[in-house]
């Protein structure tokens, strides 16, 4: 087993009936680098990331982390991967401390000890425990779908457009847990357009028209739009 | 597993947040079926109720079968004759007719012609009109088979269901007779003794009429209602409870949508399959059912501690045992209405649907009109609807004979239910991402 990279993707093809939306798209991103995916809306990055977060199955090509086949082996992978979509996967009815309980309940880590000290009070959820999901704002929402997809203290966290819609304080804050979270040895891919997100990661991909292809991490503004066209 | 408990008990959480709601809809879902049981009981006895005490009474009495005060002064239904038939078999039967006691006992007969019997109809004055037609008689010998007319009034109730089986006891007897007839006629044709078929035959009506006629001991005995073996009160509880729970999980639809499709996923992932969830999301609109059921045993059980009179027929133990077989009715019900709305998400639909599945089966199996008053052909649908196990099921706690074999059914419906959910959600997922796909909404 090859221990220098924890995420390994290979030729992973999707359509949706006649439309192509991945093709061959491979990667590798390393224990502790955040791999960022940038491309246009409509180009592919969030189908990538729901396949290897197991939301989706792929019509072809392989997948590891840290080894193992992540698409044959889903159980596996459900506690090696965190997930963060775009659409807040949180039941709304109920409070933010019940939506922690139905996955914490089956977790390594210890919820409570999370809360009082852990990355999820780093996260500030342990303020809105009690509220419930429909009256939190965007920004709170999205911290309570990252504490949530910690709940199985993942190797590789995987972020779909993190700050979408967030103000400038909460984009910062979540900015700052990834650092912290890399700083663990822990590794992140992220699909974003933010030029703050871009300047944490060590490695840039531009998916365009369902390719993916490594570019500069240097490149920003105009001419990253020219790699994405 | 672990997770599986968590997930049941905070579904349970979302629906008990919403239980004042949920009380209000019971509540008036409650006068609904109770306006469906009242207009029932107007149709079985034909009759209108002036107070709802009236009513109550009406239902809740013991001996309650006949509930036509103005037809059944002596206890008698009156009925009208036409025979346009002077055959010397006609006469034979005809007096046989009027010496019976069973018969006399139960009708009220006079002989009238067609037009003082239309005009009797009309008035509302004689529940049913019999007109035998000239040649009748002859006819049945010769295969003519001349029909008998037997006509209702309008708004006709038991009296519709009483005269079919005296209809039906009489065409199986004619058709009989009718056989042994020709038997005779090929039988002495057979041997060309012509001359002697007519005595023989005069003798076979004799033996016929006379064996047919003289039922004294099946009158005496058996008691033939359009409900079986319940009284209206019990016939209506059974089918209200179920056209209840029925019409009460319309109002669960909103917490049994689908959810964020992403959390559904991630959960098969993180080990709970789709099989869990959909048991899962299915047990907490069942106890909020059985939570309303056995409130409404309460109410009854109390109601009867308070005023004895109201429902003696009905015993605690028959409460609070039909209270435990609604179990696995809330359960079937709830995996209908779970399985509806996971294969649409749109709520309209989702009401619709479950709306006019509930109003027909509730029609089909009996609930608003006695499946006796209704064609053979629904009855013959029915054993394929749920609701007709439901209503068996919940009979039995009355009649003393409850079959598990019912429940056995249900339990097989319920597992057909789940097992689509299940398949439903597996499926969803790519359905989901095709769908924002082509919405472009991600990419």
């Amino acid at each position: 087993m090859d221990n220098e990279y924890s995420v390994k993707v290979e030729g992973v093809c999707k359509s949706y009936g006649r439309k192509k939306v991945l093709i061959n798209a491979s990667f590798i991103a390393r224990q502790g680098e955040c791999v960022a995916i940038a491309g246009l809306n409509g180009s592919g990055k969030s189908t990538l990331l729901s396949i290897l977060a197991g939301v989706q199955r792929a019509d072809n090509g392989r997948a590891e982390v840290n080894g193992i086949d992540i698409f044959r082996d889903t159980k596996a992978a459900g506690r090696m991967i965190g997930y963060v979509p775009q659409e807040n996967p949180l039941i709304q009815d109920l409070t933010v401390k019940d939506n922690l309980k139905l996955w914490y309940c089956d977790s390594p880590l210890d919820m409570e000890k999370e809360l009082r000290d852990g990355f999820l009070k780093l996260l500030g959820i342990d303020k809105m425990l009690k509220t419930p999901v429909k009256k939190l704002s965007g920004g709170m929402k999205k911290r309570v779908s990252i504490g949530i997809s910690m709940w199985a203290d993942p190797k590789v966290l995987i972020l779909d457009e993190p700050s979408a819609a967030l103000d400038l304080v909460a984009k910062k804050d979540i900015r700052e847990y990834l650092k912290t979270y890399l700083k663990r040895g822990r590794t992140v891919l992220l699909a974003t357009h933010d030029e703050d997100e871009l300047n944490i990661c060590s490695k840039i991909y531009v998916m365009s028209q369902g390719v993916l292809k490594e570019t500069s991490k240097e490149l920003r503004g105009d001419r990253l739009l020219e790699e994405m066209i | 597993m672990k997770r599986f408990v968590v997930l049941a008990g905070l579904e349970c959480k979302r629906y008990v947040r919403a239980l004042p709601k949920l009380v209000v809809f019971a509540a008036v879902l409650v006068l609904v079926v109770f306006g469906i049981a009242l207009a029932g009981n107007k149709l079985l006895s034909g009759t209108s109720i002036d107070s709802v005490k009236e009513l109550v009474e009406d239902i809740t009495s013991p001996d309650n079968m006949i509930t036509d005060k103005s037809e059944t002064e002596n206890g008698k239904i009156s009925a009208a004759l036409v025979v346009q038939d002077e055959s010397k078999a006609m006469r034979l039967a005809k007096n046989m007719l009027e010496s019976m006691d069973s018969v006399s006992t139960a009708l009220d007969i006079r002989y009238v012609t067609e037009e003082e019997g239309t005009e009797l109809l009309k008035n509302g004055d004689i529940a049913v009109l019999v007109i035998i037609r000239e040649k009748t008689v002859s006819g049945i010998m010769h295969g003519d088979n001349i029909p008998i007319e037997i006509l209702f009034p309008e708004n006709s109730g038991y009296e519709a269901a009483i005269f079919k089986e005296f209809a039906d006891a009489a065409v199986n007897m004619l058709s009989s007779a009718q056989a042994a007839v020709y038997s005779v006629y090929d039988f002495y044709d057979a041997y060309h003794k012509y001359p002697l078929r007519g005595d023989a035959i005069d003798r076979l009506n004799m033996a016929y009429i006379t064996a047919a006629l003289n039922r004294n001991h099946i009158y005496r005995e058996t008691e033939v209602v359009v409900t079986g073996e319940l009284s209206i009160a019990e016939y209506y509880l059974c089918g209200g409870l179920v056209l209840f729970v029925m019409f009460f999980s319309i109002m669960l639809t909103g917490f049994m949508g689908r959810g964020s499709r992403d959390i559904s996923a991630r959960l098969k992932m993180a080990g709970t399959g789709y099989y869990e969830q959909v048991t899962a999301a299915l047990a907490a609109p069942v106890c909020i059912c059985l939570l309303f059921i056995f409130i409404m045993g309460g109410v009854i059980s109390g109601a009867k501690m308070l005023w004895p009179n109201v429902l003696k027929r009905i015993s605690y133990g028959q409460i609070w045992g039909t209270a435990v077989l609604m179990i696995p009715v809330c359960i079937t019900v709830c995996a209908f209405a779970l399985m509806i709305c996971r294969f649409t998400e749109h709520v309209m639909a989702q009401v619709m649907v479950i709306f006019l599945a509930s109003l027909l089966q509730g029609f089909i199996t009996g609930c608003f009109i006695p499946q006796i008053l209704l064609p053979e052909v629904l009855e013959n649908i029915s054993v394929f609807l749920p609701a007709h196990y439901m209503i068996e099921l919940l009979s039995g706690t009355f009649s003393g004979q409850v079959s598990f074999g019912n429940i056995v059914v249900l339990l097989a419906f319920t597992l057909l239910f789940m097992e689509i959910t299940a398949l439903l959600e597996k499926n969803a997922n790519e359905t989901m991402f095709k769908r924002r796909v082509s919405e472009g909404r991600i990419l």
